[in-house]
């Protein structure tokens, strides 16, 4: 494992990573080069003209873009948690050797592997205030009609609910595997220690299992910050849903409003800067992230 | 222990009808005669294809499956070999600058889709590729995701294997053809399938660059169906019907290399 490879003469080995060198210049490297750009110009698809740093002025004078942060961090706020429980319990639930265990995963991980568009348009109905099926449920209870989707405040936990849906299987197979591989002889220490289930949870699996939770939670908070495909299915065919709307929808998440004003509004230079500071807001979480867990980080805490 | 294990399967159920239920609800109310259905029913009753047949004559699912199937299909396959030749050389071989340049590459895996796609747009647009095919694979191809994982897998293949090889005469490229490759089908497929379904679900490059009816994925298309049908909810529930097949049934045939691949994420 130790050895460093073959040494070769020549171009031999460039020649290998030509292709992917390339391409990521160009899409990677050029491409952010481009947007930095970009977020200086005045630019329609036809026009551009210097502006210097109004793009950036424009975002925070106004007040639509900071809404749309907060909205995405509320989304966040909603999201990670619900991605975390739902995924824990579910690994927790299949970990033993359970009958039909193969099925249920196989249960789980459908909703992932189906495309967030679609599953949208199925949301969509299930919380229609009219016909939807959560109404209908709750009214078995009594509970009156509830508006879903009328006011962020609830129309953004219902597509958090929807990822959590969506990804609780996959959540549920990054657990399962950290759970499995944690070493049978630290359990059967803690039985001849005479520890009951309880106490081998608390204080032999959570702790084993911290730094994944916190890797997964990690995940879960940059894919929030990054949620397009359910915003777009949810707002999509809104009536009266002109690119214009986003300054009074419901629900404006940052990569939304980045498209809108881009593709729908033809503003691609304040787009570019949209895209920026959002960029540095995913930057700064990825490094607290790697002050957070350190540099010699693995996750059953062992080197 | 025994109620704790009724609990257990009481509560996998439960969630396993919570999982399968959205789906359940579309497949009913695709087959229902009323634009929506008020409760649950166990069967549609009466069984109704109009609004299937409605929508399969009206929009070009063929044609959408299609387009989706071979961007998908290039864009994984792309993928999967520019990452393997790039990932043999930065694991097996020692050149000068490969750990900079490699990591250099990796910082790129930080880049936020909404971020690339108005360079990206502008880029294909100078190429000429808006609305074709290539212009939504081609970035598909540059995942270092793909290539770090594959990187992982060769490091621990030993230089005394590599050596021999050459010493029998065996040149750089026939090492990576007819070792390296055949040695790592498994993870090669994984790798493979995982990127397939990412990119078959993929929304956001594409509903960009794609724009004429004809060039459609099933996720764009899909997109517009609110637009089209408001709250003809049949007919909306028609169209991700017949859009979910595809991928359900390639996740039928992979279901152990879709589970394995999702246990990839844990290693970078």
């Amino acid at each position: 494992m130790n050895d460093d490879g073959i040494r070769v003469k020549g171009i031999g080995p460039y020649l290998f990573i030509l292709p992917m060198v390339v391409g990521i210049s160009i899409f990677g490297f050029y491409a952010l080069f481009y947007v930095f750009r970009l977020s200086f110009f005045k630019s329609t698809l036809l026009t551009s003209e210097y502006v210097g740093l109004d793009n950036y002025f424009y975002i925070f004078k106004e007040k639509w873009f900071l809404s749309s942060l907060i909205h995405t961090l509320y989304y966040a706020m909603w999201s990670v948690p619900l991605n975390l429980l739902v995924g824990l319990t579910l690994a927790f639930a299949l970990y033993k050797k359970m009958r039909f265990g193969t099925l249920f995963r196989f249960i789980y991980l459908l909703p992932w592997v189906s495309s967030t568009v679609i599953v949208a348009l199925i949301f969509r109905y299930v919380f229609n205030p009219e016909w939807g099926l959560v109404n209908w449920f709750l009214g078995l209870f009594g509970i009156g009609k509830i508006m879903w989707t009328q006011s962020y405040l609830l129309a953004i936990p219902v597509i958090a609910t929807m990822g959590a849906w969506q990804s609780a299987g996959f959540g549920m197979i990054i657990f399962l595997g950290a759970i499995n591989s944690i070493p049978k002889e630290i359990f059967e220490a803690a039985d001849l220690d005479g520890c009951n289930e309880i106490q081998k949870f608390y204080h032999v699996t959570i702790p084993l299992l911290k730094p994944i939770i916190f890797f997964y939670l990690v995940i879960s908070l940059i894919t929030a910050f990054q949620v397009f495909d359910a915003v777009y299915a949810f707002l999509e065919g809104v009536p009266g849903m002109s690119s214009w709307a986003i300054f009074t929808s419901p629900v404006q998440i940052c990569s939304y409003f980045i498209y809108q004003v881009g593709f729908g509004m033809f503003s691609f230079g304040r787009s570019s800067a949209m895209g920026i500071v959002m960029f540095a807001v995913v930057v700064i979480l990825l490094v607290m992230q790697k002050f957070l867990l350190g540099k010699n980080y693995n996750f059953l805490g062992r080197n | 222990m025994k109620l704790k294990l009724t609990f257990n399967y009481l509560f996998l159920i439960v969630f396993a009808i919570v999982a399968l239920f959205p789906f359940y609800w579309m497949f009913t109310t695709a087959f229902s005669q009323h634009t929506f259905i008020s409760d649950p029913q166990i069967i549609p009753i009466p069984f109704y294809s109009g609004a299937i047949r409605d929508v399969v004559f009206r929009h070009s699912f063929l044609r959408w499956i299609f387009n989706t199937a071979l961007i998908t299909g290039i864009a994984a396959i792309g993928n999967v070999l520019v990452a393997s030749l790039a990932a043999f050389a930065f694991a097996c071989i020692r050149f000068k600058g490969r750990d900079l340049i490699f990591y250099v590459l990796l910082s790129t895996m930080i880049l936020p889709g909404f971020l690339m796609i108005v360079p990206r747009f502008f880029i294909m647009a100078k190429l000429g590729w808006l609305d074709t095919y290539q212009g939504v694979f081609v970035v598909f191809w540059f995942v270092m995701f793909s290539t770090f994982l594959l990187r992982q897998y060769y490091l621990s293949i030993s230089s005394d294997t590599l050596n021999a090889a050459r010493i029998d005469g065996c040149s750089l490229w026939k090492m990576y053809t007819k070792l390296i490759l055949p040695m790592s089908k498994p993870v090669l497929l994984t790798l493979f399938i995982i990127r397939f379904v990412q990119v078959w679900n993929s929304f956001l490059w594409p509903v960009i660059v794609l724009r004429s009816n004809q060039m459609k994925t099933l996720t764009v298309g899909m997109s517009e169906f609110y637009g089209i049908y408001m709250t003809e909810y049949n007919k909306i529930m028609a169209g991700g019907l017949i859009s979910l097949i595809p991928i359900i049934l390639i996740f039928i045939f992979f279901a152990k290399q879709i589970e394995k691949g999702l246990q990839f994420q844990l290693k970078t």
